[in-house]
């Protein structure tokens, strides 16, 4: 109850009062664009919330009650046409990290490619467009040191 | 075209940057807000004076006003929505601070006065379960939902409790103050008192599983006789460790005597006081605490015996007769009819006569006035002390010598 990385309803922004109906719902949505290891921890969660009545009720009372203006300002409710305006203001560090809602709708996009792992991203050297043009052995552009001139 | 949508968009990422800001401010800087925090921005905006200090935070970073709100002492009858936001706030700052016990007792004074609002856990129980719990069930969980952070709460301490770790003590400290909560959150009477005796009976689980370790050493160690004084003492060290740990806990007082008693007899009766000082002198500020905690209420009994004898014990290796009666005249005090202290007590005003008395030569008449009043005192307190036959013979010679025949 302390924990709000753990409590499955913030943590998958669930509303506690819509029942396990939309429970199953989010989770299957959230599950379909998962990878494997989340998939496993959004079961978990599903399981923990929809089968147990009672420990759906003492996580909902340990999740914080959502923002009243939550269900009016997602994205769906954005206008038609977006004007870019110029900043009134000089635009500072704490304005543009980003909010805590905006981390949260990222968090399974993000997550997704942590997954694909390190060895998936290509080093400049692996990269096939700049292998194509550059030389096989000691380039143009190489540095020259002292030792290389000898 | 401004619209209701922008306007709410535009409220929602307001809260989230000033909670940011807040949260960070009472946490530390680099803290991660809570994702739902922001909802505790909105509740705020609710309250009178709410909205501005809402806008001051907005607009000048001035967090004051903010922070003033988030006591749930100050709040009289605040809406529901706000303590469940404050109890969770609090509870996760106790988290990300890891330094005191005030804001785990302002996240459980805002659970027990949340239990003050049965129609808003009601509502939120039933829409959450939805029929899934019997009424009987539900109605159960509901009257115990704002005891759960006591049980959480009694859990950490649990954890922590055989390696008296920091935040099991925070956790213990903060149990400790569950009655102070429920008094600043006007709790219903039942319920304080329900969170007091949960509150009660955690911390000496958790207290218990901090002794455990303890008494298994010493058990270990007086399994092929008894230790010797400085092994000894080094075991009730680990006593001295948990009694810090927990608060001053009296069941560790208890404990630390009851394993004491048995090895200062043995120095005792070997008539090794140096062994005893030494063995004793760890327990010391355990004794005095249990002593003082049966001065405050005579009732109870069960332990005075055993904590007037430690009071004896010590009598024994101090280095003044001062201070010696005053250990002696505690242990009455505590326990009244504790024949070692009143024997001790009776021979050492025994002894003050005896100076008073030289024996071969006439005492002055004022000696004689005292030595006569201690000795009356010693055959009150203690009629068979050993050393009274002796100066009640030696005051006889006084009088002889000083011609005193009434």
């Amino acid at each position: 109850m302390t924990d709000e990385r753990e409590n499955p309803f913030e943590r998958f922004d669930l509303d506690p009062r819509e029942g396990p109906r939309a429970i199953t719902e989010r989770l299957r949505e959230l599950a379909e664009d998962a990878g494997e290891a989340e998939r496993a921890t959004i079961r978990a969660a599903w399981e923990e919330l929809t089968l147990h009545p009672l420990r759906r009720l003492r996580a909902a009372i340990g999740a914080r009650p959502r923002h009243p203006a939550l269900d009016r300002s997602g994205p769906e409710h954005a206008p038609p046409k977006l004007r870019k305006a110029a900043a009134e203001e000089p635009v500072g560090l704490a304005d543009l990290a980003p909010r805590p809602s905006v981390v949260q709708a990222l968090a399974s996009f993000l997550s997704r490619g942590a997954e694909r792992g390190p060895k998936a991203v290509l080093s400049l050297d692996e990269d096939p467009v700049l292998a194509a043009g550059a030389p096989s052995s000691d380039p143009a552009f190489a540095p020259t040191s002292p030792e290389r001139k000898r | 075209m401004w619209r209701e949508e922008d306007e709410a968009l535009l409220t929602r990422l307001t809260d989230e940057i000033v909670f940011e800001r807040l949260f960070r401010a009472q946490a530390s800087a680099g803290a991660r807000p809570p994702a739902r925090g922001a909802g505790l921005c909105a509740a705020l905006r609710r309250l009178p004076g709410g909205s501005e200090a809402l806008v001051e935070a907005t607009r000048g970073g001035k967090l004051e006003p903010l922070l003033a709100l988030l006591e749930p002492a100050r709040q009289i009858d605040p809406p529901p929505e706000l303590l469940h936001h404050l109890a969770l706030h609090h509870a996760a700052l106790a988290d990300a601070a890891a330094s005191s016990t005030d804001a785990f007792v302002r996240s459980i004074t805002a659970w027990l006065a949340l239990g003050r609002e049965d129609r808003y856990l009601r509502e939120l129980g039933e829409a959450v379960t939805g029929g899934a719990l019997a009424r009987q069930d539900l109605d159960r969980a509901l009257a115990d939902a704002p005891l759960w952070p006591i049980e959480e709460l009694g859990e950490r301490a649990r954890n922590g409790a055989r390696d008296l770790t920091a935040d099991a003590q925070r956790a213990l400290a903060a149990l400790g103050r569950v009655p102070e909560a429920a008094r600043i959150a006007r709790a219903p009477e039942a319920l304080a008192e329900r969170a007091a005796r949960r509150a009660t009976s955690i911390v000496a689980v958790a207290v218990e599983e901090a002794l455990a370790p303890v008494i298994a050493a010493f058990t270990e160690a007086t399994t092929h006789g008894d230790p010797s004084a400085s092994v000894g003492a080094s075991l009730l060290n680990r006593f001295v460790a948990v009694w810090r740990w927990s608060g001053e806990d009296e069941s560790v007082e208890h404990a630390a005597i009851e394993q004491t008693t048995p090895l200062a007899w043995a120095h005792y009766r070997a008539s090794r006081w140096d062994d005893l000082r030494t063995l004793i002198a760890p327990v010391a500020p355990l004794v005095d605490s249990l002593a003082k905690r049966i001065e405050e209420d005579p009732s109870q009994l069960a332990y005075a015996a055993r904590a007037a004898q430690m009071l004896v014990f010590r009598s024994d290796v101090v280095r003044t007769e001062q201070e010696t009666i005053v250990l002696l005249d505690r242990a009455i005090t505590i326990c009244p009819t504790h024949r070692n202290a009143r024997l001790m007590k009776a021979n050492t005003l025994c002894d003050q006569a005896l100076r008073l008395l030289p024996g071969a030569r006439a005492p002055t008449r004022a000696d004689h006035d005292k030595a006569a009043g201690l000795l009356e005192r010693a055959e009150q307190i203690y009629p068979g002390a050993t050393r009274l036959p002796e100066a009640r013979k030696r005051l006889g010679e006084a009088r002889k010598l000083l011609g005193i025949t009434s």
